[in-house]
């Protein structure tokens, strides 16, 4: 099937060839997880910021720290607690005693790949100083604007179980992240592999010294991949998609549209990584639950099924031919 | 407006626009024509004006892609509006033929309306056209009382509720969730339920059939139905609330100019010389003198004063003359009409002595009871009862109508149990009089022409009357008197063999009856050969076929033997044979003169007796069980008369439901062969419309939200027997219809081969097999049912 249908609309078959590099990467940093890298690096590459519920322990700092090194960027981590200031996370200016003059210092945010670690358990103060900084990518210090890099991606994770001493983030905020995923235990196989692995000698980090795309290549994919076609009917699915999941009577909060745009971004990221020009109704189905599982208020926990339900409930596109090429042949 | 924005963005709402349209416009062609033009220039005008219609509106949905907004059509409209009044003076002139304005104004909106129609894609003129269909509907509908109007009204008007429906739920359509459960009906009970439809549309409500007319008079409405209904309103021939015919011309009975004013009108006289051969003298004259002697005084004063229009003699000798015509051979013009129920016994004259030969009519009663006048509904009615209803064995009452064109006589004919006569506007009680017992006349030479006379009357119901004794006592002997012959004994012997047994009373009148009606034949024509004996001897031993006044003679006769008073009516029997129809009136014409007998039952009441084989007394109207099951007769006679077509059509109906799908497999397939064409996108989008189709129809149907990949590839979907083929063909269609129109076209040369392929791995025959699936038979005998509510497609495995 594919040899029919890898016909994308330019010539980007170098950018392809890294991205295919990027996933193999992250697939041996994250052994047996592939649809959890797809979805990462449908993430990053539709330019939103990722959000990761899950347990300690399963590899929420591997996987970032894989995604910096793949793309070849800084990489930074910022454990959150309840002390934690917005100046630690944005910098701050400091008196140069020899200069006579305040010169900024950095936070972490100046790095390519952030990984903010428990971001609930910070204040909802310097939480929003984070979200302000992944929404604008630039922070503003004592009243000075400072640009953060291009391909600024933050990981947040937080851990759904513990919920002392926590400060959810409100739906307003979550609608920041472009997608929320959960690794999940792997499975038998993949932990195997992965215990015989840690005993090899030279099993130490061997994969996250070389860097896989170029320079600014991140980001000329990332403008290709917001400017993959979609058509006319995949429009109109997705605007009815949004107007059921704002009728829905177990959704509290429906789809924004800034949610509705990056549902239809994260759909040509996912038609990207398949290596196709287009996007098709399955690439949004696809996104649909970590899109969706971040930013809709739904009343129970069960996420997956209220989605699935949604998505059963508005009928895909026809198949039929394009207007425009009847156009075309008249 | 969100009826607009429905119209607009349903391509099936567009077309329900342009139906409905069509059928509002050939209502109103049909209206228009008012039964002036025939059948085929009607439809002619329908097909064409549709085919225009049609055309138009493939032609705007053709160009409507190159319109932002919607176009101004208005030029268009008023040229149609303004050429459809400029027609008319050209047709005038040309044709010969015009329309009143008021249907002309109709005519115009009409062609406005269908090129609204024509333009349904863009909503606006849809919703203009809708309107103003269901204003030209409503215009035929009340502009004619046509059955074919009437069932267009009523396809308009079911139409409409589903186009109503459709539009409704297009509109919530994407607004809601939809639940998880599904209520389905069984396809085969739908359709079961059309098919019932359409027969029983077959039989009852189309046409002038026997079932039609079986089942009406449920609810008459208030416009000159003829039926009887207390409730309707102010109509022409209904209820209490009659207008004269000649008043109004739609009432029934011929129109002004039919041919009806002649000067020869035949009395009941020359009616029954023409019937009934000529009456001959008798040469045996010694039968007079058997008569008690006041009795033969009698006769002998009938004879010195007898007149020429009524009350004379009916001798029961009659003699075949060679004469030019008989009155079956030649077309006689309807002697009066009759509105109501038939049969229906019309009494004119009525007899009492006999001679043995010659019936003498009963004299003028000589005590005349005044006649009152009395008013029901705001007219006049003449209250001419002369029974007791003391037997309560009456229903009714029962409404007649009689038209006199060609009869001349100054009695009314009406039936026996009369209790009242309207005419128009005759208010005065002195206007009526009686002529004999029971028959009323009017106080003029002879009965108006043209005008209804409104019958009331009772009817008597013979199943009541089972267990009534007759009372012997009566007033006049002259009921029971008969002479003494050799003959007469016999007859008396014979009538005495015939009820032996049999519990006096009105079971013995009934087998009487009953005997002569089944063991003698009629035939109209026969006259009494041998001189020697009575003719009603004759008729009754030797050749036990005869006239109907041998039959009333031999009842009567036997009946006064066996001590029931009885007498001898003659009149007109109005033959159900020549309801017609359409007009809802049945025609009495001369050979319609019958005799029939009747038997007094006590206390003033009189019953009629028919001894003659074919014809019938009438019956109380049926009740709502007897109407249907009259109809189920009917609709059996129906299917009786037609076996062969009804069994043939059902098998064939049935074969072809059973084999439904693979004949439509079959054409679409071949359409499929014939339409492939070369471009790569419409051959994939065609192989999987083919495709999706076979698998519906095998029971797999894609979830509303699933895409046809998923569908194919999903683990809840195991059972659907996908090949990779057909996977293949799904992420080509993915990319024929989502894929931008410039991209890297794919090559005829990869896509052919793999859509064929599909095509022929995917024929149902192979779907079913795949799946060890039962054949259509097997299903339809089974009426397996899906479970209701599993989105997934659940097909049964019997």
């Amino acid at each position: 099937m594919s040899m029919l249908i890898d016909a994308p609309a330019t010539d980007f078959t170098c950018d392809l060839a890294a991205v295919d590099r990027l996933r193999s990467h992250l697939n041996a940093a994250l052994c047996g997880k592939s649809d959890v890298v797809d979805q990462v690096l449908t993430c990053l590459l539709s330019r939103g910021h990722l959000l990761i519920e899950d347990k300690p322990g399963l590899g929420k700092t591997t996987l970032a720290k894989a995604v910096a090194t793949g793309i070849g960027g800084r990489f930074a981590r910022v454990q959150c607690t309840p002390d934690l200031l917005p100046s630690d996370i944005t910098g701050f200016n400091i008196f140069n005693q020899k200069t006579q003059e305040f010169e900024f210092r950095p936070g972490p945010v100046f790095s390519d790949v952030l990984l903010a670690d428990e971001i609930n358990r910070a204040t909802p103060r310097t939480q929003s100083a984070l979200l302000e900084a992944m929404a604008e990518r630039q922070v503003t210090v004592d009243a000075v604007g400072h640009r953060l890099a291009d391909e600024f991606f933050v990981i947040a994770t937080q851990n759904p179980t513990e919920q002392h001493g926590t400060y959810p983030l409100p739906e307003a905020q979550l609608d920041r992240f472009s997608m929320k995923v959960s690794i999940g235990y792997p499975g038998h196989s993949a932990e195997m592999d992965m215990l015989r692995a840690a005993v090899q000698p030279d099993s130490d980090n061997g994969h996250d010294s070389e860097r896989l795309l170029e320079e600014g290549q991140l980001k000329r994919i990332q403008t290709e991949v917001s400017q993959l076609y979609v058509a006319e009917p995949i429009h109109d699915y997705l605007v009815r998609l949004a107007a059921a999941t704002r009728s829905h009577p177990h959704i509290v909060l429906g789809l924004s549209p800034r949610g509705i745009l990056m549902w239809q971004r994260a759909a040509q990221a996912r038609a990207f990584l398949d290596h196709r020009g287009y996007v098709t109704p399955d690439d949004v189905h696809d996104v649909a639950v970590p899109v969706l599982s971040v930013r809709l208020g739904i009343d129970h926990d069960d996420y997956s099924t209220t989605i699935g339900e949604l998505l059963q409930s508005v009928s895909v596109p026809e198949y039929r031919l394009p207007q425009s090429a009847e156009l075309d042949e008249k | 407006m969100r009826l607009e924005i429905s119209a607009t963005r349903s391509r099936l709402l567009q077309d329900g626009v342009v139906a409905l349209a069509l059928l509002a416009g050939a209502g109103f062609c049909v209206a228009d024509a008012d039964g002036n033009r025939s059948t085929l220039v009607v439809s002619l005008v329908i097909a064409l004006q549709s085919a225009v219609t049609i055309a138009g509106n493939l032609y705007f949905r053709r160009i409507k892609k190159h319109f932002k907004e919607v176009p101004a059509l208005s030029p268009l409209l008023l040229a149609v509006m303004v050429g459809s009044y400029l027609w008319e003076p050209f047709a005038r002139w040309a044709l010969g033929s015009g329309r009143p304005f008021e249907t002309l104004v109709i005519f115009s909106l009409k062609n406005v309306m269908l090129a609204m129609a024509a333009a349904a894609c863009w909503g606006r003129y849809g919703v203009w056209a809708l309107f103003s269909s269901l204003f030209v509907a409503l215009f035929s509908a009340a502009a004619t009382s046509s059955p074919t109007v009437q069932t267009l009204t009523a396809l308009y008007a079911a139409g409409g509720v589903v186009w109503l429906t459709i539009a409704y739920w297009e509109m919530l359509r994407g607004r809601l969730i939809a639940s998880d459960r599904h209520r389905t009906f069984s396809r085969h009970w739908i359709a079961g339920g059309v098919l019932a439809a359409i027969l029983l549309l077959a039989a009852g409500g189309l046409g002038e059939n026997s079932v039609a007319s079986s089942i009406q008079g449920w609810l008459p409405s208030s416009g000159g139905t003829g039926e009887h209904d207390p409730f309707s309103r102010n109509g022409v021939g209904d209820g209490e609330a009659v207008v004269a015919g000649t008043e109004n011309i739609t009432s029934f009975a011929p129109i002004d100019d039919a041919p009806f004013l002649q000067d020869d009108k035949p009395s009941l006289y020359d009616v029954f010389d023409e019937m009934y051969e000529e009456a001959v003298p008798p040469t045996n004259q010694d039968r007079a003198v058997a008569l008690p002697p006041e009795m033969a005084s009698r006769i002998k004063e009938h004879l010195h004063t007898r007149t020429e229009k009524a009350s004379r003699e009916f001798s029961t000798l009659r003699q075949s003359t060679e004469r030019g015509r008989k009155v079956d051979d030649i077309h006689s013009d309807a002697l009066f009409y009759v509105a109501g129920r038939t049969p229906l016994h019309l009494r004119l004259e009525v007899y009492d002595v006999f001679d043995g030969v010659t019936w003498y009519p009963t004299p003028d009663e000589e005590y005349q009871p005044m006649i009152a006048m009395t008013s029901r509904g705001g007219r006049n009615w003449a209250d001419v009862r002369k029974f007791s209803e003391a037997l309560e064995c009456f229903q009714g009452p029962e409404s007649h109508a009689i038209k006199v064109v060609n009869l001349d006589t100054n009695r009314i004919p009406a039936p026996l149990h009369l209790t009242g006569v309207h005419i128009g506007d005759v208010n005065r009680a002195d206007m009526f009089g009686w002529a004999q017992d029971g028959v009323v006349r009017m106080q003029r030479d002879r009965l108006p022409t043209l005008a209804p006379i409104h019958l009331s009357s009772s009817v008597l119901d013979r199943t009541l009357l089972e267990e009534s004794s007759l009372s012997n006592g009566l007033s006049r002997d002259t009921y029971r008197s008969l002479i003494t012959s050799d003959d007469m004994t016999r007859i008396e012997r014979l009538a005495e063999a015939w009820v032996e047994g049999v519990p006096s009373g009105w079971p013995q009148v009934a087998e009487i009856e009953r005997r002569l009606r089944e063991t003698y034949q009629l035939d109209p024509h026969a006259v009494a050969s041998d001189e020697e004996t009575l003719p009603v001897a004759q008729f009754l031993f030797e050749d036990r076929r005869g006239p109907d006044y041998q039959f009333a003679t031999a009842a009567a006769v036997m009946l006064r033997s066996l001590g029931y008073p009885t007498r001898v009516v003659s009149g007109f029997y109005a033959d159900p044979q020549k309801y017609d129809r359409r007009s809802r009136h049945t025609a009495v014409q001369k050979d319609d003169v019958h005799f029939w007998v009747e038997v007094y039952l006590g206390v003033t009441t009189w019953a009629t007796i028919e001894p003659t084989p074919g014809y019938e007394v009438l019956a109380p109207p049926p009740g709502v069980l007897g109407r249907v099951l009259n109809a189920i007769v009917a609709l059996g006679g129906w299917i009786a008369a037609n076996a062969v077509w009804v069994i043939v059509g059902t098998l064939l109906a049935v074969g072809l439901y059973v084999r439904r799908f693979d004949l439509l497999e079959f054409a679409l397939t071949l359409r499929w062969r014939l339409a492939s064409s070369a471009d790569p996108r419409r051959l994939a989008l065609a192989t999987w419309g083919l495709v999706e189709w076979r698998l519906n129809t095998c029971g797999w149907r894609r979830p509303d939200g699933w895409t046809a990949r998923k569908w194919l590839l999903a683990e809840e979907s195991a059972d659907l027997p996908a090949t990779t083929g057909m996977r293949e063909l799904a992420g080509l269609v993915d990319w024929a219809a989502f894929a931008p129109v410039d991209s890297p076209s794919l090559s005829e040369r990869d896509v052919v081969p793999l859509c064929r392929r599909v095509v022929r791995e995917s024929s149902r025959k192979n779907l079913r097999r795949a799946e060890g699936r039962p054949g259509a038979w097997t299903r339809l005998v089974s009426l397996r049912r899906r479970l209701p509510g599993s989105a997934i497609p659940n097909p049964a495995h019997s």
